[in-house]
This record gives C-alpha cells, structure tokens and sequence, in this order.
C-alpha cells in the first residue's frame, strides 16, 4: 500500500457462513453482493478492505489491501454452526496487526469501519460473545474510537439482541438472491457513510 | 422425509450438544443451531428446540421417558408421533452414542436402531395415539389411593407409591398411569383428587408443602397442568398425611391437610386467591393418638362429612358447613371390627362410609343414618376375584354427588394388587359391580 496516498480507512466485511445461510438463497445473495461491494470499495477510494467469514471457526478470506486489487474472493460453502465470537475475536486480532502493519509501513490510518453481514443471531454462548465483543471494543479503541460495527441482518431478528451487542443494526432484504445483494450494497453505503445505526 | 425429521436434523442434534452442552438449556440459541447444522429442515429443528423449552432433556435426564413425552403431548400440543420422535432424538443425543452421521433415516423412522439407548424408550409407541402402548411408568404398589370420577361417570385413580405420585385416567391402566410428582418419604405422603372443579385437581403433600396439578381430558388422553404450591408448612415442618380436597363446580378447592398428624389445616384455592386457615378443624384425635387416613364428600350443596381413621383404629365422623366452611364435632362411628383402611363416598344421595378389616371383609355404614340414630354398620359382598385375593390395606372410594344415578368407584390396594370396581346404593348398603384389576406394574 502507498506511503505517499494519505491515510486510509481499514473497512473489515466479516461475513456469515454458518450452515442456514443455505436457506433461502442468502449464501447466493451475500456471494453476488460480493463485487458490488469490491466495486464500490474501490470507486470509493482511501479504502483498505478486508473480508473474514465465520461458521464454527473463523478465517480471512482476503487480507486487508486495496480493493482496486481485490480480483478473486474465494467462495466459500455454508456450514457449521454461527460463532460470531470467533469472528469477532479473528476480527479484533486483525485490527491490531493490520493497524500495527500500516502503521510500520509509514501509512497513516482512519479508524477502522465494520461490517457484518448474517442470517440471524450468532450460536455462541452470551458470555463468550460478549467476552468477543468486549476485545473488538478493545482493539477498536485501541486504533482510533470506530463507530460500532453495522450487522446486517434480515428485517425480522431481535433488534434489541443486535443493540445488546453494542452493533448497529441494518435490516436486509432477503426477498430474493438479488435483493438481498443490493440490499448489503445498501448496507455497506451505510457503513461509509459513518452511519452505524 | 417420513418422520418428522431428516436424519442430518437427528445428527445435528447430537453435533451441537457435543460441541456445547448448554444448547440444551437454551431452546432459541439451539435452534439457531439446528438451523446450521441441519439447514435443510427447519421443520424438525423446531420440534427438537421445541422439546428443549418443554423441558424434555431434564426430564430425559432424570429418567422420566414417559412423562418427556406426555409433557411435549400436554403443553406443546405436540402430535403423538412427533412427540415420541423428539423424545427419542433428544435421548440419544444426551446418551452420547450419537455421532454425526451415523444415523440412517429408516431408523429414525422406525423409532430404534442398534444405537438406541437400551431400555430409554420402552413405551413409547408413535403410533399410540398420545397412550404409550408399552408399560411406560410402572407406579407399583400404592401406600395411598384415590378415585374421583369425571361427569360422565368415568374413574380416575390417584396412587402415592414408592415411586411417587401418579394418576391414571380409568382402570385399564397398562401403559396409561402418569407421573404427577415425584416426592420425598412416599410413606409420610398423601394425595387426593378432585373432577367436580373445572379442570380438574391433583393434590398431594411432600416435605416442602402442599401441591397441586390441573387435570383435563383430551380425547383418550390424560393431561396435566404444571404443578402449583397451595402451602408451605412453617420453618421445619412438611406437609404429611393424611389430605384431603372438596372440589366445587366453580373451579374452587379447599385442601385440608396437616403437619403433624394431628392438627389439620384448611387452605382454600380460589379464584381470587389462596388462603390458609389453621384451626378451623377441631381435634379428632385423643392424647398419643394419630391421624392415619382423612375423607371429604358432600352430601348435598350446603353439607359435607368428614370421616378420618386414627392409629387406634377409631373411625370418627363429622359434619360440614359448606356456607360457613366449619365442621362439627367428631362423632366415633363404633365399627364393630378394627379398620386397616376406611373411605368415604356419597351414592344415590346418600353418604357412606366404608371400611376394611384385618380380614378382608369390606363394612359400610350410613353416616347420616348412624348418627341419628337409625343406621348400623352391614357387610359389603365382595366379588369373588376379590375375596380370593389377599385383604386390601388400601382404600379408596369416588362417586358424583351430582349425579347420583351414576355408580360411584370403590378401589382397594394390597398384596393381591389393585382392584376397582363400580359401587351402587342398594337402601342402606352397598352393592359391588365387576371388578378390574388395575395394573400397576407390581
């Protein structure tokens, strides 16, 4: 990434790919958003993007780059459980070495933009999801005070649960495949706006 | 799919409380689990959670096959089959024997498979329409026994075994007794029933106070409410025997019951409240003596009888005000024999009281008639079944004091089992109809 480019803002998409997002169409609907958002990304400019996804466990699908470069996101097939705790927790240790990484390099950083987009509230236990939420908060602080991540989530899941998780909550369209990728273009439009809630 | 799950919904199941236990204990979080690991039935993912907020895996947990299915029959509307197959997902999952996709989905269809936790689910029959088919609970012999009848005449008998307490709706109990509580010292407890209130009540005492269910029919099927505490004893006492209820049309229940033996207290479950009254009882008993057994009937809308047997084998009688929610004074009934078992029961618009002797020999007496003056005890002919068996040491007798051209239900317990048998007022005595035997597992 360019020294010379002005700070960037690291935006994290971290993605549901638990075993439901089979129902539905909404595994399809998330993997057709997924060029709307690298698209915009890049139109955007000052962005770094990363996507990480969670089932059972977590894992980075793209490092944090440009989007400009982003050509190919892996597809990845629903299953496991939803453990928003392990993609929280792969999350806030992203954050750190990203920001610690950048930082190295001399590139000045913006605080980092969260997007999460699912089918429905997480598996975890509460404790060990509020643990995970409690080190994104860290990490967070840690690089610049981020407004809460966005969770995008279909209109109909327990908007009181998302406030517990200090998250702003965004209502999907999941009509269909295609709406539903529009609608989490929609919701990625939201995060770069600076609007969390 | 045939039954009501995928055999992916089965594995998901055993999956999901293999890689977090709690799932068990949280029906919403385990749906959304069941949803993951099983995304192509949603159908069956609710059922299991289903199961899980009805409160089967603690009862599987316990050992109560029978009642985790009831329960899922009773409060969650569940179908029969549905109901048997949640139980059977549920018991092996928490056995551990299941692993991911092990399961073949004829087995599950088929209620077994080599895997199955042997014995868990003996009884339960998906086809059975709500009934068990097998033995289910197996209550054994009762230390204490109660009939009630419901409007249309049909029995309904309460048992306090060893193994706790239990209701069966009729005599032909194979496969039909179920659980109501499980209580601690089963030989210091009582229960009672009441079917003239809206639904009907199961009491029973435990250490910790006075409880009591709601009982409702629906089709063949007997179904229970959730238990409720009517009293609490003071710091140290507990709730023993004997008790007994005074049900009204109204839905109204009075419970009279004791912590000592000797001194009973009236609790009255109304609609707008429960309330306890000590002492509106007076004393049957004499210095040293005991109370072993307690009856309550009415005789007509403004009067009732009490009839309670000691330890001595006194058998006393007295009168109740309806109105004034006051008995009279006790009055010994004189039975020519010692009682090892008394009831009371009010047929054909008249009020008797039954007893058994050492012998077997079954006595009735017209309670009104005997203290006005006019009335002695007669014998009671036994049917022959009964007379062949061992002398009963339980008794229990129910009839619908609306009703009084309806039979009433007299049942007796001891070593020769349990028998029930219709009972009809013939002028001043009582005449037996066809015994039954009633399973109790024994």
């Amino acid at each position: 990434m360019s020294t010379t480019a002005g700070p960037v803002r690291p935006v994290y998409l971290l993605l549901d790919t638990s075993g439901s997002t089979a129902r539905g169409g909404f595994a399809d609907g998330r993997d057709q958003a997924m060029p709307l958002v690298v698209d915009q990304a890049a139109r955007h400019g000052g962005l770094a993007l990363a996507v990480l996804m969670y089932g059972t466990r977590a894992d980075t699908l793209v490092w944090l780059g440009d989007p400009a470069d982003i050509k190919l996101i892996p597809v990845v097939r629903p299953g496991g459980l939803s453990s928003l705790a392990a993609g929280l927790r792969l999350l806030a240790d992203s954050v750190r070495a990203d920001i610690a990484r950048l930082t190295a390099d001399g590139v000045g950083c913006l605080p980092p933009a969260v997007l999460i987009v699912a089918d429905g509230l997480p598996t975890d236990e509460a404790g060990a999801l509020l643990d995970a939420r409690a080190d994104l908060a860290a990490a967070l602080t840690d690089t610049g005070g981020s407004p809460p991540p966005l969770f995008a989530v279909p209109a109909a899941t327990d908007r009181l649960a998302v406030a517990g998780l200090r998250m702003g909550f965004y209502p999907l369209d999941t009509a269909t495949p295609a709406t539903l990728a529009w609608s989490v273009r929609g919701a990625f439009d939201r995060l770069l706006a600076g609007g969390a809630g | 799919m045939d039954g009501p799950f995928d055999k992916a919904t089965v594995a998901g199941l055993a999956e999901a409380l293999r890689l977090d236990p709690t799932l068990a204990g949280e029906p919403e979080r385990l749906r959304r689990a069941l949803a993951d690991l099983a995304p192509d039935d949603e159908r069956g993912g609710w059922l299991l959670a289903l199961a899980a907020a009805a409160g089967v895996p603690a009862l599987l947990g316990q050992g109560l096959v029978a009642e985790a299915h009831a329960r899922l029959c009773d409060l969650a509307a569940c179908r029969a089959d549905a109901a048997a197959a949640a139980v059977e997902a549920w018991a092996r999952a928490l056995d551990g024997a299941a692993e991911a996709g092990e399961f073949a989905a004829d087995e599950v269809a088929a209620g077994g498979g080599e895997n199955w936790p042997e014995g868990v689910l003996a009884g339960l029959d998906p086809d059975a329409g709500g009934a068990a088919a097998g033995p289910g609970e197996q209550p054994g012999m009762p230390t204490a026994l109660r009939v009630a009848l419901w409007p249309d005449g049909g029995p309904v008998l309460a048992a306090v075994t060893m193994q706790g307490v239990f209701v069966v709706d009729g005599v032909q109990a194979y496969g039909r007794w179920r659980r109501v509580a499980d209580v601690r010292a089963p030989l210091s407890r009582d229960a009672a029933l009441a079917l003239e209130t809206v639904p009907g009540r199961v009491a029973w005492t435990d250490h910790d106070g006075v409880r009591v269910r709601a009982l409702r029919r629906r089709g063949a099927r007997l179904v229970l409410g959730e238990p409720r505490v009517l009293a609490v004893p003071p710091d140290g006492a507990q709730a023993r025997y004997p008790v007994a209820v005074l049900g009204q049309p109204g839905g109204d229940l009075s419970v009279l019951w004791t912590q000592d033996r000797l001194h009973l207290t009236l609790t009255e479950d109304r609609a707008w409240g429960t309330r306890t009254q000590p002492g509106l009882v007076p004393g049957a008993c004499g210095a040293g003596e005991r109370l072993n057994g307690l009856h309550w009937c009415l005789e007509t809308e403004q009067t009732g009888w009490l009839l309670c047997r000691t330890d001595r084998g006194r058998l006393l009688a007295a009168r109740w005000d309806v109105p004034l929610n006051e008995a009279g004074h006790w009055a010994d009934l004189e039975p020519p024999a010692v009682p090892v078992a008394a009831t009371l029961v009010c047929v054909g618009e008249v009020v008797f009281a039954v007893a058994a002797t050492q012998q077997g020999d079954l006595l009735s007496l017209d309670v009104r008639g005997a203290l006005s003056g006019y009335a002695g005890w007669h014998s009671v002919d036994r049917p022959a079944q009964v007379s062949a068996a061992p002398p009963p040491r339980v008794l229990a007798s129910g009839a619908r004091r609306d009703r009084p051209a309806l039979p009433g239900w007299l049942a007796l317990a001891g070593p020769g089992g349990v028998w029930a048998m219709p009972v009809t007022r013939s002028g001043d005595t009582l005449e037996c109809g066809n015994p039954a035997n009633v399973w109790t597992g024994e």
